[in-house]
């Protein structure tokens, strides 16, 4: 078993590189431009810097190693830092030819103080014998170049433009200096400017509560009902039962959606159709208001998944209850209750419990339709409006993210099948 | 055991009627503000997108506004200066603004003319890609005079020197907060384009990219006891309709903005009385472009190039041709139909302030189909192969009308499209998602730019009332073509002489009244040349709850420019 999980993490790797690839260069040929969606009254060629600044006109290659690197590596480092408050980054610090923008990184100080050798974008050049390395304290910066002691740089907390420098020494205590740290680049969505992974943090949340509660939700309504309906086959409960549940498979969310704004928000008034994502439950009063806002996009959702599941459950029911141990148990006298509830029921899970592993990630990607029409700002919402304002870096790190709980799923869903199934054996 | 089960329903009953409790009106002193086009960034220098401009303008402000009329207004700006009060310079080459006295960032420090020379320096640096660049162009240095005055020096003489540091495109934005955010920096700055510390009457208290903002009001607001409003949910998602049945249906939502939705879905929602349409007239005109190029497949590369005027098209050029296309459509119906308060038909590509708005073109406004086909007949462009369809030496009328996908415009598009089979014209009808028609990717060939079509529409307008930026639009230098990666502004690919020295004419006047005499002669050259056909004057529509007052909709600024006064009915 472990050697087996071993060798499908390892062949997951390439697998999910390969995806990553085809997904970037499927999105590669998208002709959406992020621009796109701002108003005619911004000009073309601003346009065009805006694109140069975001970097969508950079080669194919180059944004995908960006990708790779900044994704792959930067952000799970930022993660390991964030969790273990240590600092990897190596410390900043300049040498001979490097260019220091006026103002960026709040070195204009430094670049102003070395003026004396400035390019033709106005950068100033280092030059041998200044190099050094940055420190910080508070919010004042610190030039170290061995022979110096510290040299007062900028005062950022108060910093107007056109502030009078001064190059005095200035005292400083040597452990208040932090070394300046190169910022890892992180990997930004085009829209919001801010690092993908940051969006995608904030917004599982919603996803998980409304998604993950109806797909839980539709777990403990349908399972039973599809073993009622298996062992009383025929009976009206039975024909009801696949009557809801064609019903609920065939009827598009967004249609039952908005019939419930229609029916529960406008003509009753009982249930809100805005979803409000800034809701903290803290009592029972807003524990009670959470559990309106959500009932509307859960039910939705729940009907959606539980006319699928049910429909499994009883299949597989009624195959099972056909068997020869099922008649046997039944001959040696063992209570009905048993015989259905744990030997029938057991082995029909099986197939089910599989289904249910696999359809995990499409809780994370969140019912789309539905998240937009009761504004539960998830991911799917993300995935939609990313979609819409060509911001391909989201969508590419989306999918991406989703690509990798399918796969897992895939390995937890065949693990789940040999913990459930004692006759299979992975070696 | 009795007991506890009566306890269960007890808590069930409470749990029941806890659920079941109609949804509580708005809190009072709570604004709930709906976009359905979410906001994704506060930092209006690295977006340009309308509806991030507005979430950022109830924070950041520029040195003066535009009110609903258009008037300028002064904000952060003691006056407007004028040449008359000294702050323009004779020769127009310069502007000084000085800021009101005592105004305060929301973190409690003081607004200085440095904070205004850090503005201009932020959004100019060549590696920052700064959507509000156009803002500032010709703009030569900006120079503190003293802590409260600023100079603009421009590079050649500007009639209408407000473009910097006016209205929601412009704010001031904090040089402590912004300082190390300069150029190719400035994206990785989220905190501070999350957060931007502002003069305006808000602050945010939590922002979620593409969802909802959460604004409290600025305890260091200029104005005594205002905003009204102590705290500010803008929310986002969802579509224009669900946000029109929030504001008037079930009044979960206060204000509810753009909203281009079916008129008379408009009406019956409107009917239940919670509360009302508004709508603001801006210089936007929906309007058909005709190609002055040829766009035929077999071109090649040649395809829709301007060519020094050696690839006109075949009969789109001919006026009797884009005359009848004109005279055939009903405008009035266009607009009742599709747009209702949202739009007015119009027959001038300039249409608004209203001071500008020609009226030698109003003929257009009705339908005259038989003059179409006489007028097609008299030139002699009829159809000689009995399939419908008439021919001008031998190329048929058929066009390929493109446009981006909403429902309107393809309503619009259809409309249109039986009118002109009515004059033997054949049309075919081609929508393109937004972001890729809007969008300019020189490798795609579905772009507005690119205009690989016989006609495409959609709304073109300008930010603030002042036209001559956009009317210098379609000059020669401006055409699109693979020289420029297909990125002018001169879409239709005309070329006159006589426009373009109007247009040099405009640049060195500074007289209102021959400015708009002008911009006038202009507009008329326009749509007499059939490179236009105007056909709806668009207003931005939006939503408020009854009981909310002090909403004056404005369509030269943002939406939200008074929201300070916004009070809510008692």
């Amino acid at each position: 078993m472990g050697n087996y999980l071993i060798r499908r993490l390892l062949v997951s790797i390439p697998t999910l590189l390969v995806i990553s690839l085809v997904v970037f260069a499927i999105l590669e040929l998208s002709p959406a431009d992020p621009v796109g969606n701002l108003p005619l009254t911004i000009p073309p060629e601003v346009r065009e810097q805006i694109r140069e600044a975001m970097g969508v006109n950079d080669p194919f290659i180059v944004k995908f190693v960006k990708w790779l690197q900044q994704f792959m590596v930067n952000e799970p480092l930022n993660i390991f830092e964030e969790l273990t408050g240590l600092n990897l980054a190596p410390p900043l610090s300049l040498t001979a030819g490097d260019l220091v923008s006026p103002g960026a990184a709040g070195y204009e100080a430094l670049a102003s103080s070395l003026a004396d050798e400035v390019d033709s974008t106005g950068r100033s050049i280092i030059l041998e014998g200044q190099a050094q390395e940055l420190f910080r304290s508070d919010r004042q910066y610190f030039l170290i170049d061995g022979s110096d002691s510290p040299r007062f740089l900028n005062e950022l907390a108060n910093s107007t433009v056109g502030r009078e420098l001064s190059k005095d020494n200035v005292e400083v205590l040597e452990d208040e200096l932090l070394p300046l740290r190169q910022s890892r680049l992180r990997y930004l969505s085009w829209q919001t400017r801010s690092p993908i992974i940051d969006l995608v943090i904030e917004r599982t949340p919603q996803t998980l509560w409304v998604v993950g509660i109806s797909y839980l939700a539709a777990i403990f309504i349908a399972v039973p009902i599809g073993v009622i309906q298996a062992y009383r086959q025929y009976s009206n409960f039975d024909r009801f039962s696949t009557i809801f549940a064609t019903i609920g498979f065939s009827v598009p969310t967004f249609f039952i959606g908005l019939l419930f704004i229609y029916l529960f928000s406008v003509q009753l008034g009982w249930f809100p159709s805005i979803y409000d994502t800034t809701h903290v439950v803290t009592d029972f009063e807003s524990f009670l208001f959470q559990f309106r806002q959500s009932i509307m996009p859960v039910t939705v959702l729940a009907l959606f998944y539980m006319a699928l599941l049910s429909r499994h459950t009883r299949s597989s029911m009624l195959e099972n209850l056909k068997l020869d141990y099922v008649r046997t148990a039944r001959a040696k006298g063992i209570a009905e209750r048993r015989v259905v509830g744990h030997h029938a029921l057991r082995n029909s899970l099986i197939p089910v419990v599989t289904l249910i592993a696999l359809g995990i990630p499409g809780v994370f990607q969140g019912a789309i339709i539905t998240e937009q029409i009761f504004r539960v700002n998830g991911l799917g919402q993300l995935l939609i409006i990313a979609i819409q304002g060509g911001d391909l870096p989201t969508v590419q790190t989306l999918t991406f993210i989703f690509a990798v709980l399918n796969v897992f799923f895939n390995i937890v869903a065949d693990l789940l099948y040999a913990v459930l199934d004692p006759r299979i054996r992975y070696t | 055991m009795l007991t506890s089960r009566t306890g269960v329903a007890a808590l069930l009953l409470v749990l029941l009627t806890g659920v079941l409790a109609p949804v509580s009106a708005q809190m009072d002193d709570e604004l709930t503000l709906l976009y359905w086009q979410s906001a994704s960034i506060l930092n209006p220098y690295l977006s340009g997108g309308t509806k991030d401009l507005h979430a950022a303008s109830v924070i950041l402000e520029p040195l003066a506004r535009y009110d609903e009329s258009g008037a300028l207004v002064p904000y952060l700006a003691e006056e407007i200066p004028t040449v008359a009060n000294g702050g323009i310079a004779e020769d127009l080459t310069s502007i000084t603004w000085t800021l009101s006295e005592g105004i305060l960032w929301s973190d409690g420090t003081p607004l200085t003319s440095a904070d205004v020379v850090f503005t201009w320096e932020y959004c100019t640096h060549p590696e920052m890609g700064c959507s509000g660049l156009s803002h500032f162009a010709d703009v030569e240095s900006v120079e503190a005079v003293d802590e409260r005055t600023v100079t603009v020096q421009f590079g050649v003489a500007k009639p209408f020197p407000y473009g910097p540091f006016v209205a929601q495109v412009s704010p001031i934005i904090q040089a402590a907060q912004f300082a190390d955010c300069i150029g190719a920096n400035a994206p990785n700055c989220t905190e501070q384009n999350f957060g931007p510390i502002g003069t305006g009457p808000y602050v945010v208290e939590e922002f979620r990219a593409n969802d909802v903002i959460v604004y409290t009001a600025n305890p260091n607001y200029r104005e005594e006891g205002k905003p009204y409003f102590q705290r500010v949910v803008l929310k986002g998602g969802g579509d224009a309709e669900s946000a029109a049945r929030a504001v008037l249906e079930t009044g979960e939502a206060d204000y509810a903005w753009n909203l281009q939705i079916e008129p008379a879905v408009q009406g019956n929602m409107e009917a239940a009385g919670l509360g009302k349409v508004v709508s603001a007239f801006d210089p936007g005109v929906e309007r058909l472009i005709l190609n002055q190029t040829n766009p035929d497949p077999d071109l090649g590369d040649m395809r829709s190039v301007y060519m020094d005027g050696d690839n006109a098209h075949p009969f789109l050029t001919h006026d009797a041709v884009w005359m009848a296309l004109s005279m055939a459509i009903d405008r009035e119906l266009i607009t009742l139909a599709l747009y209702g308060s949202g739009g007015v038909a119009t027959c001038n590509i300039l249409a608004r302030p209203p001071i500008y708005a020609s009226t030698a073109n109003d003929d257009c406004l009705g339908q005259d189909i038989a003059g179409a086909n006489a007028l097609l007949d008299e030139a002699g462009i009829v159809d000689t192969d009995g399939d419908g369809v008439r021919e001008l030496d031998g190329v048929p009328l058929r066009v390929l009308y493109q446009t981006s996908t909403n429902a309107v415009r393809q309503s619009t598009q259809a409309l249109i499209k039986h009118w002109w089979s009515r004059i033997g014209v054949e049309t075919e009808l081609r929508n393109i998602e937004a972001a890729v028609f809007f969008g300019g990717d020189p490798g795609s060939p579905d772009t507005y730019g690119k205009f690989y079509a016989d006609i495409q529409m959609y709304t073109n307008s300008f930010s603030g009332t002042d036209p001559e930026s956009y009317m210098g639009s379609w000059v020669c230098s401006e055409i699109n073509g693979p020289d420029n990666n297909w990125l002018g502004n001169n879409v239709p690919r005309w070329c006159d002489a006589d426009y373009e020295a109007l247009v040099a004419q405009m640049a060195q006047t500074s007289d209102t009244g021959e400015r708009i005499d002008l911009a006038m002669r202009m507009n008329d050259m326009l749509v007499n040349s059939g490179i236009f056909i105007p056909l709806v004057d668009r207003a931005k529509v939006s939503a408020h709850a009854n009981s909310l007052e002090g909403v004056l909709i404005n369509a030269w600024d943002t939406e939200l420019w008074n929201i300070a006064d916004w009070t809510r009915a008692s």
